[in-house]
């Protein structure tokens, strides 16, 4: 079986290029990359690399007419509207190639939104609230309507966060825990929706070989790992002190703002943010502006001058004391404290992932990773 | 002043432009470019009237901004000494010291200007590391490691990208990004000569994709420190410059928001001297380019040697050279990592 994976480059796609093969023999991968820059990752390492562009549906029949099946990881990025249109285009270049029997399409955790509250997102009707997921989940839609009525099995997968060597979440996570301002919220023991690469892997290899068929599936490790294990995982690959964690009344602070700033509408996400940026105008004027503002008080009512005075004083108050908790205490990603995916879960393949041995592999791989680029002396290790 | 560009790539539309626009006592009078659409798209863009597709079309000007890809540059600087227009290179400024030389003396021949355009020696990590190195206060500089490499996860490019032709670029990585790591460390540490001891590249189809580099720097009368460059697209790696002083580090930040952190011996950070700036947040990035462009404004003004005049980018030049002679593209490229070697 011929499987192209697109965006070959990236995070994702260089390791399925790399390692589909070997989690499953059998598959003959093929690396999709829009120029050679993109494509000298995977040079040198056996696998074959085509160089094309997908947006069009000549290009993407020179690609990819000789595969059986695609694992879609590109994504165009930069401005909304164009990088959609992009999107748009190779979606419908890609389910244009008659031949291709399998599709995967690698969707995200993000069409739920950043802080996943199940009374607001659904699996059926999820609610982004980033650029990301909603363009994920446009991708979503049109694919399912590029391939309505074709006898193709497509896959949609939305992937929790992806973490392992060369992610940008395990990156995130470590830089959290080296930071001592940062503690976990809820104890750490909410689900994570994060997944292991190697196992995503498996999975992927599992869905390409097997008789599953079309659907939408939520992927994360299983068992569901708590944010803990994850933070845990990786301060252990790393020997780093593991991750404080705060408690459950100081994390129940939190979670309102969270949650009600995912169910704020955009015009009144708007006119919060308008508030807050003209409240720090005020505690930032120069002094010609300050001078201003006595004289125009000089005209007021003695008892007008006493409350903007208190007001006032108040504010700076309120500014300083958040500088003070600033500086003891980082407030913790939205996404820390979500609930896990809404709806079906995809069944991951039984196999030796979580063998002794494989783990400890996995670890090392991690540390070697972070030791490259958290020292200055890293890139010069080997 | 005066300002013609040639290049309508994106270090044009996203950084010089909006800087000169901004600038009053400076007016852009034409763009050109090879594809005379994307010159004509840009022109509209900012408000500047006149495109072309040849430079020898294009009316006087005072300064040539030439943001074209190294390795073609030469035609157009010709055309460009012949009408006696002050130049303004992005870099890298040349591909060899034969080049840099051709330049010099055209432009001397001519009675014109050249610069360099090096944003980061305006970065504020970049100005207050350099003053410490200088104060001496540290003691003396005994090593600097400098790193930058993200393992390339998508380019948004399409295949007609100049850095995949080694040709036009003039190289790979360290062409590209090397010039302005090794000018960075070059510009922090007062450097006036170095020594290159040893050199390893790994190339793919052509390019260099990783670079390591170990020598040694007069960094003052009869001082000299050691350095290690590194740099990477196929892994992660650190990305940054530490000063290691006999009883202290230094780090400081590659970016326009990057930091200066005062460390131990051991690296564990003492004290912030500049924090870095988190966040989407180019601000300081268009100030670098602002304060380079006043710069070779006032060259053009005054005829006197500026921070970016272009003998100033001598010693990246020839160092960068040195390495792609030691270690040139391999005929039959097998992708691995080449041993260390030392120069003959």
């Amino acid at each position: 079986m011929r499987v192209a994976i697109t965006g070959a480059g990236g995070q994702i796609g260089s390791y399925l290029t790399e390692n589909l093969s070997i989690l499953q023999p059998g598959i003959e991968v093929v690396g999709v990359c829009r120029n050679a820059v993109a494509g000298a990752l995977l040079e040198g390492t056996g696998f074959t690399v085509r160089v094309g562009t997908l947006t069009d549906p000549v290009g993407a029949e020179s690609v990819l007419n000789d595969c059986d099946a695609v694992v879609h990881c590109a994504l165009a990025t930069g401005l909304p509207v164009r990088a959609h249109s992009q999107n748009e285009q190779m979606i419908r270049s890609i389910c244009r190639v008659s031949g291709i029997k399998k599709l995967i399409f690698l969707s995200s955790v993000a069409v739920y939104g950043m802080c996943i509250d199940r009374e607001r997102a659904s699996f059926e009707d999820p609610k982004p609230d980033t650029s990301y997921g909603r363009e994920k989940l446009a991708q979503e839609r049109s694919l399912l309507k590029f391939n309505a009525g074709t006898p193709r099995t497509n896959y949609i997968l939305r992937l929790g966060h992806v973490y392992g060597p060369n992610q940008a979440m395990s990156r995130r996570i470590l830089h959290m825990a080296q930071d001592s301002r940062f503690a976990l919220p809820l104890e750490g023991r909410l689900l994570s929706n994060a997944i292991h690469l190697e196992r995503l892997g498996e999975a992927i290899a599992r869905l390409l070989t097997g008789n599953a068929g079309s659907g939408v599936y939520n992927v994360a490790d299983e068992p569901h790992q708590t944010w803990k294990a994850v933070f845990d995982w990786h301060t252990e690959a790393t020997e780093i002190m593991p991750v404080r964690c705060l408690s459950s009344a100081r994390s129940e602070d939190l979670m309102p703002g969270y949650r009600n700033r995912a169910h704020r509408s955009f015009a009144a996400r708007a006119l919060a943010k308008g508030a807050s940026w003209a409240g720090a105008q005020l505690l930032s004027v120069s002094p010609s502006w300050k001078e201003l503002g006595y004289q125009a008080l000089g005209l007021m009512p003695e008892r007008v001058e006493q409350k903007v005075k208190v007001r006032y004083r108040a504010m700076v108050v309120k500014r300083d004391i958040e500088s003070v908790k600033a500086g003891e205490f980082v407030v913790p990603d939205q996404w820390l404290t979500s609930d896990p995916m809404p709806g079906l879960y995809m069944d991951l393949p039984k196999t030796s992932y979580w063998e002794a041995s494989r783990q400890a592999d996995r670890k090392q791989k991690l540390n070697r990773w972070f030791q490259k680029w958290s020292s200055p002396y890293g890139p010069w290790a080997s | 002043m005066r300002i013609g560009i040639l290049g309508a790539g994106s270090v044009v539309e996203q950084y010089h432009l909006p800087v000169l626009s901004a600038m009053p006592e400076v007016q852009v009078e034409w763009v050109c470019d090879i594809v005379k659409e994307q010159a004509v798209a840009l022109g509209k863009t900012y408000g500047v009237r006149r495109s072309y597709s040849d430079l020898n079309d294009c009316p006087e000007v005072d300064i040539v901004l030439v943001a074209i890809p190294v390795g073609v540059r030469r035609p157009s600087l010709e055309v460009i000494f012949e009408r006696k227009w002050n130049v303004f290179c992005e870099k890298p400024f040349a591909g060899t010291a034969q080049e840099h030389g051709w330049i010099m003396k055209r432009a001397k021949e001519q009675k014109v200007e050249v610069g360099v355009g090096m944003m980061r020696r305006f970065y504020d990590a970049t100005v207050l590391a350099r003053k410490l190195a200088a104060s001496g206060m540290f003691g003396s500089l005994q090593e600097v490691w400098a790193s930058e490499g993200l393992r390339q996860r998508g380019t948004g490019r399409d295949m007609n990208w100049y850095q995949a032709n080694a040709d036009a670029a003039g190289g790979g990585v360290l062409m590209e990004t090397g010039c302005h790591l090794v000018d960075q460390v070059a510009t922090i540490c007062s450097a006036r000569s170095y020594k290159l001891e040893a050199c390893a590249m790994e190339y793919r189809g052509g390019l260099d994709y990783a670079a390591r580099l170990r020598g040694s720097l007069e960094i003052a009368q009869s001082q000299t420190c050691s350095f290690r460059i590194a740099l990477s697209k196929t892994e992660d790696i650190y990305n940054g410059i530490m000063l290691k002083f006999a009883d202290l580090q230094v780090r400081v930040g590659l970016t326009a928001a990057g930091g200066v952190a005062l460390c131990d011996k051991e690296g564990k950070s003492v004290a912030a001297l500049q924090q870095p700036e988190e966040g989407f947040h180019r601000g300081q990035v268009y100030a670098a380019f602002y304060r380079e462009w006043r710069e070779f404004i006032h060259q053009c003004r005054t005829r006197t040697a500026s921070l970016v005049h272009a003998d100033s980018v001598c010693l990246t030049t020839r160092l960068i050279e040195e390495c792609y002679e030691l270690q040139p593209r391999p005929r039959q490229d097998d992708g691995r990592f080449s041993k260390y070697v030392e120069p003959r």
